[in-house]
């Protein structure tokens, strides 16, 4: 009876909801839940075979082995069974434009490239559209964080890290304005162009570079004191010398990322992030004494020359571990919007080609949290978010990856999306037994 | 007929050649009426490249040779030239170039596509296509531009105006500096090409268009040819133009080394022959050459080395690239050896490269005889000119050159060139090179002098030898005790130095003053010697003696490496066996099969044999059967070969011929290059075939071809030839041209309606076309001669072949509105959907979809890129596989192509599909909608032997593909791809390494050659703009 007026409600909201947003973000979490005897792949590299995870109030209070120690389950509301599924921290996706897209070709929708080349005050921040259709699509495969980034220029601007679950984006927000992202200059000149047009394209290179260094020169000497008259870029800029923000440095070659290793010492950046790096294995060793942290582009992508080995982009996450390199996967690229629904088999297909599998789950989860600074998430321990979701089988393993309940900040949230109604809808109208 | 034709045509030349002097012209001032006879004696004379006389003479009168031979008495009114030994040889013909035509301008882009053409008048409707184009009234008489041609030892060049794909005629050149006699032959060729020049005109986009324009040209030109004069009311000057030139040799300027078998079908179709101006990289195809025996006209263009110091600079080359650097030369000899008959090219080379380019030509087995005769008699007998040129014989023009030694022997050059009789070209003595040491004699003081820089401005400087008091290093001197005393040292005077042909002018400071020096160069640049004046006003006398020759660089990149070189089939190649593997005989044991077939999936045995699987169950029996290779797979995987049913690889320039509405004239099958590394990738993710095809810019797109991955075959080979026609069509967006950009507002639709009626409006033509066809047929004889025949519609007749289910469509399709639309439209002509292709909103229609028997291909996931995916789910497949629809999921992109497996196994996540079914998306099912199940796409007996063997279940993300037959071959294996990558890099780092070592031994450098990676989606569309 009660399920079945549940029932007729859904149908109700999901009929007057029809053509506006689509789910409904979960409500605080008031219960005290307890998942019993799952895997839990806790994200920081270890895994528990049969586990206990406690959670109250949005934060875990419990991780245990079920088999190790005695499991206080009184004083938890809800006590889930979740035996043979898996448990995972929730994923994050880096370097993302969800949210501020929604239909490639329609260009009404794009909102995450500024027209001019120096943007660091360009926020994603409030822009981010928390009601995209997207967003739905990807959280039920298990992303549920993600680093919504500008695009464009030479700085496009400014970073946030967001939850894919709230009613708007101040709800969404979990570190404001955490990062820069810096397009470097390309360094390698197209040598099939005419020898006027090489001179061209050598000059633009070099002024790119000296506005490059300009503009940081000036930015420092700007945050080294109080300033009467605010000047927006610059003020954008201020932390990335006192440390509080992360320089994105998105660029491919050799050469690049040499140049760009001897400007982070010049300014003495700290923290600074790879993005891309396509020639990086040629380098690892130069990388890993330098400390720099790699966000890898798409693991499925062709091999960059014709002559390059088959399998290059796919070994090249289990070659980053290897270099003892901090690194996560990153899916910029040909419809990423959607595509973050397909980031956990990025990680499956390195696993494939040599990354250690609970590697690969910190790559998804841990080393983002460390890169992106977020102390309370990435990882399933005493005292973090509760954000973590469980799945039928394997997450990186397409056919495996079922996820049943998902929880960001112990709010379990809605792992319905418009895919799966039309999918019943139509399912309904054949008379199809519709599995979602 | 056609010698006969010949002989017209040379008769018409001499008769033109003759007469041109007796055309009156009003003379000014005193005639010059004498005709002055030339006496060539000593001479090396060569009559043809075969025939030498040691000590000849050759006389000519005004334009003729008036005779040659051992003894022949020399007339006292003769001029003589005393050749001492120097050779003489009949000038070379040059067959492709724009020496002196005037360039023409591409016209002012109009604001919007232009989809007519601008030429106003009864002309062809394509802008590219000009056969009335006669490169004769837009000569430029300029005679400093021949000089490089004479340099060369060039005496005739045929030019073109290089624009169009049908060009017009060309016009053949005396290099005469008497701009009335300048040209031979009017019109002496026609042009064609793949390449539609400056036209505006938007079509064609692509290659396969050019081929199809062709193609349809000249079915029309023979329709016209065949009924315009009877039955046709009105004459288009084009086509009256090709009729009055058919006569003439056809030049195919050929520009991408595969548009040769591009061209050579169209010849073939046409019953046209071509001279195919070639690309110099013959060598590499040459199997295929071979077979086909075209008449070819080749450069000798041959890459000179990169800087690839920089080793990041070299991993951008291309591995084709840098074999091509080491093999070109290779080509000439290659070509002689196998017998193919080849004119040479050189219009673009300077002449020092050319005579280098030749030099290492024949240092690579090609024979000097073959290239005189290619230089010689063999273009002057393919222009029909054989009669008047191309050799030495008494009455034939006298073109001729003076060589200095043997041709193409090291340092050779032409010293003279006379054309018509008369001295066109000397080579001026200035350019004795002088630069190397000297000993200076002047005065009592012996200098050195030492001349250096570049050849035409050196710069001199003198020098003498003292003792300096310093010890410390150097070239010491010691004293008889051994101890150090001085070091020798060199002083050095600056110099003003100046040359002036053959008069040299020296002045050097000596104390407070100059010593100033004038002379003559003589010995060859031996000895100089003459006057000068001290400082006192003193008349002096001086002289040099050369010591030794500037060392000089190799130029000649070839020489320093091995001397003969042999290039490997499928060197130029990454990855790709000399030998393609053959066909095993291999019982796979103890493996999980995955039969996508009645057998399902189960452990035991797979046995191929001859291409085919012979038998698959549990303990095959293979008793008494010899050779059989037994593997133990020991648990592993093995899947029918992955079908792609959409795929835009291995497509070459241009994968949407995206002009016009309709193109179903355009094929995918005309322009597939067998040698994109995509297929090769491809079956390292398991897929055996696929379904290339035309993209979706329009609504009638162009034919598709179906291909095995037969990595290391032809183009034509690679097609799978039972397999029937198929067409793309397209709905939505991109045939609408919404996300092409305000310019693209004009072209008819611009809406969905409009993509329907263009649709019935095509097939209604297409039904006229085909009654009016039947009618003619049905007629009598008598009837027919009396009747305009139908003329062959390219277009039209791929429509008809869709009417009559001859050939299957599958159509890019997103939005259920329109897949309704084009099943109720295809209802209505009586024929039948084949295949939806992306069908993304398939699952709204499914069950109208079963109804009308079509069959669909889906992306597995993709969504939210266009406004009318919005709605597409991952559900899409399962649904529509449940409503029992043959459903397949495809690619449309070279990288997922390869992970085929995986997005199979999102049928299972998205809507749980049973891993057989999912796995059927992409092996049985791509090939029922292809209509090739009947022999690959599952694992069945009697089937190909097109399988993959894989680490795992094919459906899981963790699974590696370890081995693909195709047709029984192994055309991918992981183990040995480890191998294959090392001997490439090895192969390449060898070739670069060469390439560094040429460089340093001064081989001028050519810029950096960065390969591009152009990959296709189904809505790339490309206009050169």
């Amino acid at each position: 009876m009660n399920k079945k007026l549940l029932h007729t409600i859904v149908i109700l909201m999901s009929l007057c909801l029809n053509g506006v947003s689509q789910v409904t973000p979960g409500e605080i979490q008031s219960k005290s839940i307890l998942l019993v005897g799952g895997t839990a792949h806790l994200g920081n590299g270890s895994v528990i075979q049969k586990s206990v995870i406690g959670f109250k109030k949005g934060v875990i209070n419990q991780v245990a082995d079920l088999e190790k120690n005695k499991i206080d389950s009184l004083s938890y509301d809800t006590i889930i069974n979740i035996e043979g599924r898996e448990i995972y921290p929730g994923f994050i996706a880096m370097n993302s434009t969800l949210g501020l897209m929604e239909i490639g070709a329609v260009r009404a929708t794009k909102d995450y490239r500024e027209s001019g080349k120096f943007n660091p005050n360009a926020r994603t921040l409030t822009s981010y559209n928390t009601d995209s259709r997207i967003t739905p699509t990807v959280r039920s495969n298990g992303v549920l964080i993600g680093q919504i980034s500008p695009r464009g220029g030479i700085i496009s601007g400014t970073s946030s890290v967001m939850r894919f679950d709230a009613w708007n984006w101040e709800d969404a927000v979990i570190k404001a304005d955490e990062g820069i992202h810096l397009n470097w200059p390309r360094s390698r000149v197209n040598q099939n162009l005419s020898q006027i047009e090489i001179k061209k394209s050598q000059k633009n290179i070099q002024k790119q570079k000296s506005l490059l260094e300009e503009f940081f020169l000036k930015a420092q000497a700007y945050s080294k004191t109080n300033n009467n008259i605010i000047d927006l870029k610059m003020e954008a800029m201020k932390s990335i010398f006192n440390g509080n923000k992360r320089l994105y440095i998105h660029a491919d070659e050799v050469q690049q990322i040499k140049d760009i290793i001897s400007f982070k010492n010049k300014f003495k950046l700290e923290k600074i992030t790879l993005v891309g790096g396509q020639d990086i294995h040629y380098i690892l060793e130069l990388i890993a004494e330098n400390k720099i942290s790699v966000l890898i582009n798409r693991v499925h992508s062709l091999p960059h020359y014709r002559q390059s080995q088959l399998d290059d982009s796919y070994k090249l996450a289990a070659k980053l571990f290897e270099a003892g390199i901090l690194f996560c996967f990153e899916n910029q690229g040909d419809m990423e919007q959607m595509q973050t629904r397909n980031l956990p088999f990025l990680a499956g297909t390195a696993v494939a080609y040599g990354l250690p599998y609970e590697e690969a789950i910190k790559a998804l989860s841990y080393n983002c949290a460390q890169i992106l600074g977020l102390e309370k998430y990435g990882v399933l321990e005493s005292g973090k978010s509760a954000t973590l979701f469980i799945s039928n089988g394997d997450a990186l393993e397409i056919m495996k990856n079922k996820v049943t309940h998902a929880f960001i900040d112990g709010r379990e949230i809605d792992l319905s999306n418009d895919q799966i109604k039309n999918y019943e809808k139509y399912c309904e109208k054949y008379g199809l037994e519709s599995k979602p | 007929m056609k010698r006969y034709l010949l002989f017209v045509s040379s008769f018409f030349v001499l008769l033109l050649t003759i007469a041109q002097n007796h055309l009156f012209i009003p003379h000014i001032g005193i005639q010059e009426n004498a005709v002055a006879t030339h006496a060539f004696i000593n001479g090396v004379i060569h009559l043809d490249s075969k025939t030498t006389i040691n000590d000849g003479v050759l006389l000519i009168k005004g334009d003729r040779i008036s005779d040659v031979g051992e003894s022949i008495p020399i007339p006292k009114n003769a001029i003589i030239h005393d050749l001492n030994q120097k050779h003489i040889y009949p000038s070379f013909i040059e067959l492709v170039s724009e020496l002196n035509v005037l360039k023409e301008e591409r016209k002012k882009r109009t604001n919007q596509p232009q989809y007519k053409s601008s030429k106003e008048g009864p002309y062809h409707w394509n802008e590219a296509v000009r056969p009335e184009y006669n490169t004769a009234n837009f000569i430029q008489f300029d005679h400093e531009k021949t000089v490089p041609y004479l340099e060369k030892g060039y005496g005739i060049v045929l030019s073109h105006q290089n624009n169009g794909i049908v060009r017009g005629t060309g016009t053949l050149l005396a290099l005469t500096k008497d701009y009335k006699k300048v040209i031979l032959i009017d019109k002496a060729a026609n042009f064609f090409s793949f390449s539609k020049g400056k036209s505006n005109q938007i079509y064609p986009t692509s290659l396969m268009g050019s081929i199809a324009l062709l193609r349809q040209y000249f079915i029309d030109s023979k329709w016209y040819e065949k009924n315009n004069v009877n039955f046709h009311p009105t004459a288009n000057l084009s086509y009256e133009a090709q009729i009055a030139n058919n006569h003439l040799p056809n030049m195919f300027m050929v520009e991408s080394k595969l548009n040769l078998f591009r061209a050579q079908k169209i010849s073939k179709e046409a019953n046209l022959d071509f001279y195919y101006k070639g690309t110099g990289k013959e060598y590499e195809n040459l199997e295929q050459i071979k077979a086909l025996n075209p008449k070819l006209i080749i450069p000798v263009d041959f890459p000179k080395p990169m800087n690839l110091d920089n080793p990041y600079d070299a991993i951008s080359v291309s591995t084709s690239e840098l074999s091509h650097w080491k093999y070109a030369s290779t080509n000439l000899g290659r070509l002689e050896k196998e017998n193919l008959s080849y004119c040479i090219t050189s219009s673009t080379l300077k002449s020092k490269d050319f005579f280098n380019a030749i030099r290492s030509s024949i240092k690579n087995e090609a024979s000097v005889e073959k290239i005189i005769y290619s230089l010689t008699e063999l273009p002057a007998r393919w222009l029909g000119i054989d009669s008047i040129c191309g050799n030495l014989k008494k009455g034939k023009l006298a073109n001729f050159i003076i060589t200095d030694s043997k041709i193409f022997s090291k340092n050779s050059n032409v010293i003279e060139n006379w054309v018509l009789g008369s001295k066109q070209f000397e080579k001026p003595t200035e350019e004795i090179d002088i630069r190397g040491t000297y000993q200076l004699m002047c005065g009592a003081k012996q200098k050195k002098l030492t001349v250096s820089g570049p050849v035409n401005s050196p710069k001199a400087i003198i020098s003498y030898p003292f003792l300096a008091d310093s010890t410390v290093n150097g070239d010491l001197v010691f004293n008889n005790e051994g101890e150090k005393i001085k070091t020798k040292k060199e002083k050095k005077i600056k110099t003003t130095f100046l040359r002036n042909s053959n008069t040299v002018t020296l002045s050097y400071p000596e104390g407070d003053s100059y010593i100033r020096l004038n002379g003559l160069i003589e010995d060859g640049g031996n000895k100089w010697s003459g006057e000068g004046q001290n400082k006192n006003g003193d008349w002096l006398s001086w002289s040099v003696i050369k010591n030794k020759n500037l060392n000089r660089v190799s130029e000649d990149s070839n020489s320093t490496i091995d001397p003969i070189k042999s290039f490997n089939s499928n060197q130029h190649l990454d990855f790709c066996q000399e030998k393609y593997p053959s066909q095993e005989n291999i019982i796979f044991k103890n493996a999980t099969i995955w039969t996508s077939d009645e057998l399902g999936t189960f452990k035991g045995d797979l046995w191929i044999k001859n291409g085919k699987i012979i038998a698959v169950g549990k303990n095959i029996n293979t008793e008494g059967s010899d050779n059989l290779k037994i593997i133990d797979l020991d648990g592993k995987h093995i899947s029918p070969g992955i079908i792609d049913e959409h795929s835009h690889i291995a497509i070459q320039n241009g994968v949407n011929e995206g002009s016009n509405a309709i193109t179903s004239e355009v094929r995918i099958g005309d322009v597939i290059n067998p040698e994109d590394i995509n297929i090769y990738r491809q079956l390292s993710g398991g897929v055996t075939a696929a379904q290339l095809l035309h993209g979706s810019a329009n609504p009638v797109g162009g034919q598709s071809a179906i291909i095995k991955m037969r990595w290391g075959q032809t183009a034509e080979n690679m097609k799978i030839l039972a397999a029937p026609g198929f067409i793309k069509f397209a709905l939505g967006e991109n045939v609408k041209q919404s996300n092409w950009g305000w310019r693209y507002s004009v072209r008819y639709p611009q809406t969905r309606m409009g993509v329907e009626q263009i649709y019935y409006d095509a097939f209604s033509d297409a039904k006229n076309y085909q009654n009016s066809i039947n009618n003619y047929n049905s007629l009598s004889k008598k009837e027919k001669s009396i009747k305009t025949s139908p003329k062959r519609n390219l277009q039209l007749e791929a429509l008809s072949e869709i009417i009559d289910e001859k050939r299957f469509i599958t159509c890019h399709s997103y939005i259920q509105s329109e897949i309704n639309m084009l099943m109720k439209m295809a209802d209505s002509m009586g024929f039948q959907i084949n295949t939806f292709t992306h069908i993304l909103e398939g699952y709204k229609v499914a069950d109208k979809m079963k109804k009308h028997g079509v069959g669909a291909s889906t992306f597995s996931d993709w969504w939210a890129y266009k406004y009318e995916v919005r709605d597409a789910i991952p559900y899409n497949a399962c649904i529509l596989s449940k409503m029992g629809i043959v459903t397949a999921v495809n690619s449309d992109d070279a990288e997922m192509g390869r992970r085929l497996n995986q997005e199979a196994s999102k049928a299972i996540k998205y809507g749980g599909c049973s891993e057989n079914e999912a796995l059927k998306l992409v092996t049985i099912n791509p090939a029922k909608l292809l209509h090739i199940d009947q022999f690959t796409g599952s694992i069945k007996v009697g089937k190909d032997a097109d399988i993959v063997i894989w680490t795992r279940s094919p459906l899981s993300i963790y699974s590696k593909v370890e081995q693909t037959y195709v047709d029984g071959r192994l055309l991918f294996d992981s183990e040995k791809q480890e191998d294959l990558f090392k001997e490439n890099e090895a192969k390449r780092s060898n070739l670069i390494t060469e390439m560094i070592a040429a460089k340093k031994n001064g081989v001028p450098t050519q810029r950096i050659k960065k390969q591009v990676n152009k990959l296709h989606k189904c809505n790339d569309f490309e206009i050169d703009e």
